[in-house]
């Protein structure tokens, strides 16, 4: 199980990883949708985040598995 | 021991995360999320868009405590969980702790784009590397 998670997570840190290096250019074609990246490619967008985690679902990948983030041109600013 | 995090740019000023997988041990959940390293949380905590994500049914949980911040009070469940990094050699790191599940319901769209929070519970076991100009960002043990 140990040697799955370590898998898992050192494609996760890649896939992290081309998201943020990639973020311009995937900015021209997901502005201000959500993205679900996997193996350093974009699977599926939308603007709705519920509609594309159901969308995933029923392809019979696992959303909890994938790298999901909003692609927002204006950088988010917060105080958490 | 070296953990690797990252830079985000897509936030104003930029911000710093790791990548995790998290066993959510009493839901059953194993997830990968990045989260954002947040000195300024006293717990790691996953936040809406990622409950959303996950598919947690919140009004089912009952939530145990409470956490000031700026948006006022929000409720949260703690889940025994255990936190698995990748160490720069991929070795595989192990940190066993109560990962809080907001319960709140989300006052407004916007909030689901907040990332969810690596606090201090973890990063005080940690030496946090942090230099935005070298573009450096670590947890070392």
């Amino acid at each position: 199980m140990s040697e799955d998670v370590a898998i898992g997570l050192t494609d996760f840190n890649e896939d992290f990883k081309w998201f943020l290096r990639s973020r311009e250019e995937l900015l021209v074609k997901y502005e201000d949708k959500w993205v679900a990246v996997y193996s350093r490619k974009v699977l599926d967008s939308d603007e709705d985040l519920t509609r594309l985690v159901e969308r995933l679902k029923a392809k019979g990948l696992h959303p909890e598995q994938i790298l999901i983030q909003f692609l927002s041109k204006e950088p988010i600013e917060a105080i958490l | 021991m070296r953990i690797p995090g990252y830079i985000n740019y897509g936030y104003r000023p930029p911000a710093p995360f790791v990548a995790v997988a998290i066993l959510l041990h009493e839901l059953n959940i194993r997830v990968r999320l990045p989260l954002l390293l947040d000195t300024g949380a006293s717990n790691t905590m996953i936040l809406w868009g990622d409950v959303e994500r996950l598919g947690i049914d919140v009004s089912k949980m009952k939530p145990e405590k409470e956490f000031s911040g700026l948006g006022g009070l929000i409720g949260a469940k703690p889940v025994a969980s255990t936190v698995s990094f990748r160490s720069e050699k991929g070795d595989l790191v192990e940190e066993n702790v109560q990962v809080h599940i907001v319960t709140s319901t989300c006052p407004h769209l916007k909030l689901k784009l907040l990332p969810s929070i690596m606090g201090r519970d973890i990063i005080n076991k940690y030496t946090l590397n942090y230099s935005y100009d070298a573009g450096k960002v670590y947890l070392e043990k």
